[in-house]
């Protein structure tokens, strides 16, 4: 009993995952020894898992107040003595809430339902390189409740942590299928490095970047077509949990790539005994969520009238419009179908667990002719081939197509004017917007005729060994391999628009990335005097990446027939090729001590070097402490506890210092190009000069974090919150910094500037109601203030380039603020100069122009010195709540989540409020200024202004608060469950994106158009509309 | 124990098998360039692409694409700011307008570029300088790449010094942010003997013109530009004689041949900034953005096709330099456009004068842009060492010479039957120097190596900058005054002259550099 008694002891000490795979056949080695002793009164029970009711092996069950215990074997099946009644029976499993169960005599075998421990108080948590019980945790680590993944199928996992944690916020770039949203945890620190937090997928280190995806972009294409994001080659239905990391003392593990937090996911595990076998399927319609009011063909033509100064349509022709006005979104959106299915079979013995899947998820876009279908197939497979060596393999595959709309098509459709039809009188696609002088195609024609797909194929495996070299002591070799392929096709066919010039325009691009992974590690946990656990952890890692790319691209064919097939029948082919390549070596240790559970410390250092940094840099060390006391363990606030219902109460504080190197490679060197020169009156001769100079000193973006946080729990766990606040400063920021152009150079990365974030973040779950009916509520609140300390000697930079969206980088105000003039309204004879060259419209200003302010009184309105701060994309606060019920069978959620304070830059309102009727405009439009409506809204319709500067006009309100989940789900009694012999069948219909409340005029406001890039923070372009859509499904176990 | 020690031997095999050290493989590094011969003609090539297409430029998104430094740069800095041109009559770049109506200052962007773009030749034939030395070879051949380099070298300090006066001396190459990056000013007199040397030097390239390649002519040309410039009149006359020992060079009989991209590095030609013409669009190989630049402002009206239908913001020629052309002279037809006619309707558009001497369809008649002609830029040719040497001995008082030569010149350049009048010796000195400016101006109009450094020197004394007048424009059409900007330039022209009569003898530094390295200062005027 003994040996039991310490090994239960240990349980604690032990990273507890190992424990509950690997442990378990000892722990029937000494059980099998320990009920032969049994003479005694016994108990004899089954453990089962409340909804699934699959039997839970190595559940702990013991007597409350003593050390007696014992475990649940592969059936769910324990027996334990009894020295006398009453007792009080504690039956607790990791991952599972625990149950107390009194009893007053002997009784017939029982049975035991454990349900998820959905807050996972004491559950364990994914750390790096290991695991951690949440109750010994010091920093800052979010667990996200996967079950609230499933109902609402997102493409991505991404997607559905909106709201979710506190302290990450989640933003969308596109609503393309396939695209996926970018997340920033605690604010962003970095202007030109990355911002994404780091992704770890069963141990291996990801740092998302979009350009993997998409391997380039064709010619004569209208716009861009996002590319696929590699994280959507993960099949959400293949998560087990997700961890987010986010203070430093969490993520200082992982050295120069934790500065922007790390997000650990885990994929399901096969448990041992009975073999499952599931199935989960959906099938859901999606509608775009939010039109855009646009004039219609009566309203547009007379608009364009008044631009034009003349009666370029008639009032008869006008009056035709009533009943022959073309909606092009309505023309271009449709409602598209999805469906997702997959099947799940998992099971094991005590030496080998086993998880696999196959996956489908087919999504139509809400754009005509797009959309995204993913194959995944996964295995996991442990196993102990003795008593102490275990090995393990996962295995995810995936491979994604999908048919993409680019972002031209997304505005052509806003722009083409409703008096223009979708097909001609002879049936055929109308060519062009014949109103705009620099003429723009039909985007239902390109949609429908031209091919533009991009195919990804992911593999992602990894396998370990782990051997325990004496009790305690893990050695663990790790190798692991992530292989991305990328393939885009396109072809544009000549009768369209945008070919006339190229005569017909095909592209060809692939992409492959593959990312090497070696990590090595030695654990080592002990426990002194019972008092005092050590978990110890040194290793070494090693990390490679290349990227090869090629691109083909073709123009001027004879005819359509061999589209991209055959690039060289055409007239100018171009081919280009690339390769970039880093490694990553690094050092790591950690050590986690505490004192009965109640001091805790916990110290990291990692040495990371890094092939992309300067050779005198090329290593950075991140250390990291921090420190947490359980208050309620103390004696003298026992009662203080107890008086105010206080179940769990602890502090923590950290500090930690992490890293980012996301640049591109090569950035350090000296490197050369190529520049011709003729040669003769023929040929030409190539030359070769540096193209940059050499930064031997290039370094990491250093990240200092303290955090301070609270974890409070009422009413034996039933209220329980949690409260961080934390600082951060990012130093030696990598900007593209001039130099002195003697130097034969225009500019260099270096390592100047610095960023501020600071913010709090909130987390509350409640039980409000428990019993027959069950109510719990999930809420996050988080707040962070972001502010640009120094540029290096620069106030500020002018984010500039072809599109002029108003973003500016300037010392004291936050990443992602909009610059641009303040307008007043609109000229009215009172007020117009009569000096039109101090407008900024200069000649031709008139009544009803819009009228600037002349911010520094020089009588002048410039965009040099009138300009200022107009806007800020970075949000006051956001939000989420879940409301969680359940009735007998039902089960009921509804998510709520939000963004307040936040502003727009609304580039695609901008163009649709463009003064000279080129385009279609906002529906507002109708109401502008002319000599009889001189009380209108809008600005005088005329050509001859070009009114493109940037303005307070194109800012709106980014507050919203949407309803994003609500999910109605139906258990199947038991009863008939038997009759078909499933073990669980439930029934759901789940909504998404139902209802969203916001000011804004455009598709979406969560929106950020710019991806990745943090100085461009808060655009909209026009991008692919975010969908709502109602999805019905089943979950079947056998 | 045992398998303890099995486990630390696979780690630590499997540590270090990679590597720290980056390979960039789609991309040389300089770390493993300059090796070969080949390496090292690439190296002296790169500096020559320098002077008329800018890739740096494209590479960091400057947005500055358009004009490289002996290709259209000129013409939107110091060229516009003489009296050849005037904007056009909705020129949008404000820079552009300040360099043009002279009232720019050193935040001006177009003369940041500039002097980025002199700079980075500069380095570059450092560079090879530096580096092709190191590499084993044909010693003879590397010798005439680090010439040619010296040449380059020599050539982009020569306008930097005419340009900026002071600047900083650097014979090194700068690769590496912990080179000098603050380098103070050296003395014009230093600046000029490196430029002597290194044209010196540069002497003894082979006299053979082959393309693009500097020659020993050339490089004696240069010498004695240098030396005109420094009133060094003596030195004038020594390289004039030099230059015509080599036999190689004399004043084209018809002057359009100059141009002729069919016809390069004949007789008249010494040194030319080179393009080929490739019947593409744009791009950065070969491009003559001068041809781009200088099409007529009511459209260029080819087979009833309108090609360009506003002259933008495009340079105009100033009409004071078209009424000095006279008709018996063969250079005014081809140097101007005065009309274009639409083919389809037969009607003839009067249009102010425009540089016609770019013009490619001058040349290939079926192209329908004014792109990749194929026309050389002259940086030098041999009409220029003449009228160099009459300015030298009319400096030098031997006017007989001078008012010889100079009169074969204009026989050259006259239409037979009726040759331009002759200058006849009794003519004093000073009417005569201006006599020849004016032909230097005539014979090399919208060539914007040569008006603008004239107009510094043309007094002699170096105290001021000389216009002799900037006149109105006259729309042809309407008859009313067009030149918006040109009345602004005369209207700053005389303004600065009252105030500082110093001020655009030289440029500003601009202001972006003088913040990035506090050892320079701001020449007088500018401040």
């Amino acid at each position: 009993m003994t040996k039991l008694v310490l090994f239960l002891g240990s349980q604690k000490r032990f990273p507890q995952f190992l424990f509950r795979k690997f442990g378990i056949t000892f722990l029937f080695g000494i059980l099998s020894i320990s009920s032969v002793l049994a003479q005694q009164l016994e108990i004899k029970g089954n453990v089962l898992e409340e909804e699934s009711k699959i039997a839970i092996i190595g559940a702990t069950i013991r007597i409350k107040g003593q050390k007696t215990g014992t475990v649940s074997n592969a059936q769910g099946n324990f027996q334990l003595k009894i020295k006398s009644f009453p007792a009080t029976l504690i039956v607790s499993s990791v991952g599972f809430r625990s149950q107390e169960l009194e009893f007053y005599e002997a009784t017939e075998p029982i049975t035991v339902y454990l349900t998820d421990d959905q807050n996972r108080l004491s559950s364990l948590v994914v750390v790096g390189y290991g695991t951690q019980k949440r109750s010994d945790l010091t920093g800052s680590v979010a667990s996200v409740q996967v079950s609230q993944l499933k109902d609402a199928a997102p493409t991505s996992f991404v997607d559905a942590l909106q709201g979710l944690v506190s302290g990450v916020q989640v933003t969308s770039t596109s609503g393309a299928p396939g695209a996926t949203s970018i997340v920033r945890i605690r604010g962003g620190n970095s202007i030109t490095g990355g911002n994404d937090p780091l992704y770890v997928i069963d141990g291996f280190p990801i740092y998302n970047d979009n350009k993997a995806g998409d391997a380039g972009s064709a010619t004569a294409t209208v716009g861009t077509a996002s590319g696929l994001n590699p994280l959507s080659s993960i099949n959400p239905g293949d998560i087990e949990s997700i961890d987010i990391l986010k203070d430093a003392s969490a993520t200082a593990i992982y050295g120069s790539r934790g500065a922007n937090g790390v997000v650990i996911i885990t994929t399901k595990k096969g448990k041992a005994g009975k073999s499952i076998v599931s199935y989960d399927g959906s099938f859901g319609t999606q509608t775009l969520s939010h039109k855009i009011d646009l004039l219609n063909a009566q309203q547009w033509a007379t608009y364009y009238n008044d631009a034009q100064g003349k009666a370029v349509f008639t009032q008869d022709q006008i009056n035709s419009y009533a009943t022959n006005s073309t909606d092009w979104q309505n023309a271009a959106f449709r409602t598209a179908a999805t469906q997702n299915h997959q099947i799940t079979f998992s099971g094991g013995n005590e030496k080998t667990q086993f998880s696999s899947s196959l996956g489908y998820l087919g999504q139509d876009g809400i754009v005509i002719n797009t959309d995204f279908k993913r194959y995944t197939g996964r295995i996991s497979v442990n196993s102990k081939l003795s008593t102490n060596f275990n090995v393990g393999l996962n295995l995810n595959e995936s491979y994604s197509t999908s048919n993409a709309a680019t972002t031209g098509n997304i505005t052509a459709i806003l722009y083409m004017p409703p008096v223009i039809p979708v097909y001609d009188a002879n049936g055929v696609y109308t060519l062009y917007n014949n109103y705009n002088t620099s003429g723009s195609g039909n985007p239902i024609a390109y949609l429908n005729t031209v091919t533009n797909q991009s195919n990804l194929q992911r593999t992602l495996g990894s396998a370990f060994g782990e051997y325990e070299i004496i009790k305690g002591l893990k050695a663990k070799v790790l190798i692991g391999a992530d292989l991305l392929t990328n393939r885009q096709y396109s072809y544009i066919p000549k009768p369209l628009y945008e070919s006339i010039s190229s005569g017909g325009s095909a592209s060809l691009r692939d992409k492959f990335t593959t990312n090497w992974l070696n990590e090595n590690t030695l654990s080592y946990s002990t426990t002194i005097n019972k008092l005092h656990n050590i978990d110890l952890l040194g290793g070494f890692t090693q990390q490679k990446s290349e990227t090869t790319g090629n691109v083909s691209n073709s123009t001027g064919f004879a005819n359509d027939a061999t589209e991209y097939y055959d690039l060289a029948s055409a007239s100018t082919p171009t081919v280009a090729s690339s390769y970039s390549g880093w490694t990553l070596e690094s050092f790591l240790g950690r050590l986690n001590y505490n004192y009965d559970h109640k001091y805790f410390l916990s110290a990291s250092f990692r040495a990371d070097g890094s092939s992309r940094l300067g050779a005198n840099n090329k290593w950075g060390y991140f250390p990291s402490a921090s420190f947490g006391w359980q208050l309620d363990k103390e004696a003298f606030f026992k009662n203080i506890a107890n008086s105010i219902k206080l179940s769990n109460s602890k502090l923590r504080l950290s500090y930690g210092r992490t890293g980012n190197s996301e640049i591109d490679p090569y950035q350090s060197l000296s490197l050369l190009s190529s520049n011709l020169y003729p040669n003769g009156s023929t040929s030409t001769n190539t030359g070769f000069s540096p193209i940059s100079i050499k930064n031997e000193n290039l370094k990491w973006e250093t990240t200092d974090q303290y955090d301070a946080g609270i974890d409070l729990a009422f009413f034996n766990q039933r209220i329980k919150f949690t409260a961080d606040f934390y600082y951060k400063r990012t130093h030696d920021l990598l900007i593209s910094k001039y130099v002195p152009y003697s130097s034969g150079f225009p500019v260099s990365l270096q390592n100047i500037g610095e960023v501020e974030n600071k913010g709090f973040e909130l987390a509350l779950n409640t039980e409000n109601i428990k019993g027959k009916f069950n109510w719990t509520t999930n809420a996050t609140f988080s707040v962070n203030r972001n502010k640009v300390l120094s540029l290096g000697g620069v106030d500020q930079i002018i984010i500039g380039g072809s599109t002029q969206v108003g973003n500016i980088i300037m010392v004291g105000k936050p990443l992602g603020a909009f610059y641009g003039l303040k307008t007043d309204g609109l000229y009215t004879a009172a007020n117009l100069p009569t000096d039109l060259s101090t407008t900024i419209l200069a000649s031709g200003t008139a009544v009803g122009d819009i009228k600037y302010k002349d911010l520094n009184g020089d009588g002048k309105i410039t965009t040099a010195a009138d300009q200022t701060i107009i806007g800020n994309a970075q949000p006051k606060f956001i939000f989420g709540l879940t409301n969680t019920f359940n009735y007998q069978n039902f089960d009921l959620s509804v998510f709520v989540q939000g963004s307040y304070g936040n502003q727009i830059y609304s580039y695609i309102l901008r163009q649709l409020q463009t003064p000279n009727g080129f385009n279609n405009s906002i529906v507002g439009f109708a109401d502008h200024y002319t000599a009889t409506n001189t009380t209108a809204q809008y600005e005088r319709a005329n050509t001859a202004i070009n009114n493109s500067t940037n303005s307070d006009l194109y800012v709106y309100d980014g507050s919203y608060v949407r309803l994003k989940t609500v999910t109605l789900g139906y258990t199947l009694p038991k009863n008939i469950l038997t009759k078909i012999k499933a073990s669980n069948i439930r029934l759901y219909v789940s909504g998404q994106n139902l209802l969203t409340v916001s000011k804004y005029l455009g598709f979406d406001p969560d929106v950020n158009s710019y991806s990745q890039d943090a100085s461009r923070q808060g655009v909209d372009l026009g991008s692919y509309p975010t969908a709502k859509s109602i999805t019905g499904g089943v979950n079947i176990t056998f | 124990m045992k398998k303890l020690i099995y486990i630390l031997i696979l780690t630590t095999t499997i540590v270090s098998c990679v590597s720290l050290e980056e390979d960039p493989r789609s991309k040389i590094s300089s770390e493993n360039f300059y090796k070969t011969e080949s390496d090292a003609s690439a190296a002296v090539t790169a500096v020559y692409s320098k002077l008329t297409h800018n890739y740096t430029s494209v590479a960091y998104g400057l947005n500055n694409s358009g004009f490289p430094f002996l290709n259209r740069t000129p013409e939107i800095t110091y060229g516009s700011a003489s009296d050849d041109y005037v904007t056009g009559p909705s020129a949008p770049d404000p820079d552009f307008r300040a360099n043009c109506g002279l009232y720019t200052n050193s935040s001006n962007a177009k003369v940041l570029e500039l002097w980025r773009q002199n700079w980075e030749i500069i380095n570059d034939a450092n560079i090879a300088i530096y580096h092709i030395p190191k590499i084993t070879g044909d010693t003879a051949t590397l010798n005439n790449y680090v010439r040619e380099a010296k040449f380059l070298r020599a050539l982009g300090y020569f306008y930097a010094v005419r340009l900026w006066g002071k600047i900083p001396l650097l014979t090194t190459p700068t690769e590496s942010l912990s080179d000098n990056l603050t380098p103070a000013q050296a003395d014009t007199s230093a600046i000029y003997a490196q430029i002597i040397k290194d044209f010196t030097d540069a002497t003894a390239l082979p006299n053979k013109r082959n393309t693009y390649h500097a020659t020993s002519g050339a490089a004696h040309a240069f010498l004695l530009k240098v030396a005109l410039t420094r009133r060094d009149w003596n030195e004038v006359v020594k390289q004039y004689n030099i230059i015509n020992g080599l036999g190689l060079y004399a004043v084209s009989a018809n002057y359009k041949d100059i141009f002729d991209p069919s016809k390069k590095d004949k007789e008249e030609h010494i040194f030319d900034a080179y393009f080929l013409a490739d019947n593409t669009t744009g791009g950065l190989g070969n491009t003559n953005l001068m041809a781009k630049d200088n099409p007529p402002p009511y459209g260029y009206v080819k087979n009833g096709v309108k090609v360009n239908v506003k002259g933008g913001e495009n340079p105009t020629a100033n009409v004071t330099i078209r009424q000095y052309f006279k008709p018996n002279d063969q250079r005014t037809s081809f140097t101007f456009i005065d009309s274009v006619k639409a083919t389809s309707t037969a009607t003839t558009y009067i249009v102010s004068a425009h540089y016609n001497k770019w013009n490619p369809i001058t040349w290939t008649p079926s192209l329908t842009s004014f792109q990749n002609s194929g026309v050389n830029i002259p940086v030098i040719r041999y009409a220029e060492v003449v009228l160099s040497y009459v300015e030298a001995q009319n400096e030098l008082n031997n006017k007989a010479e001078a008012v010889t030569v100079f009169n074969n010149f204009r026989a050259k350049r006259s239409v037979t039957g009726k040759p331009l009048p002759k200058i006849i010796s009794s003519v004093d000195k000073d009417n005569f120097r201006d006599s020849i400016f004016l032909e230097r101006r005539i014979d090399f109009a919208s060539e914007n190596s040569v008006r603008w450094f004239d107009l510094v020197r043309q007094n002699g004394s170096g105290t001021s900058l000389i216009y002799k007048a900037i006149p109105q424009l006259i729309d042809p059409v309407l008859g009313n005054p067009t030149d918006y900007w040109c009345q602004t330039k005369a209207a700053n022209f005389a303004l600065s002259l009252a105030k500082n009569p110093k001020k655009f003898l030289l440029w500003p530094i601009p202001l972006t550099e003088l913040q990035a390295n506090p050892n320079l200062v701001q020449n007088p005027g500018w401040e």
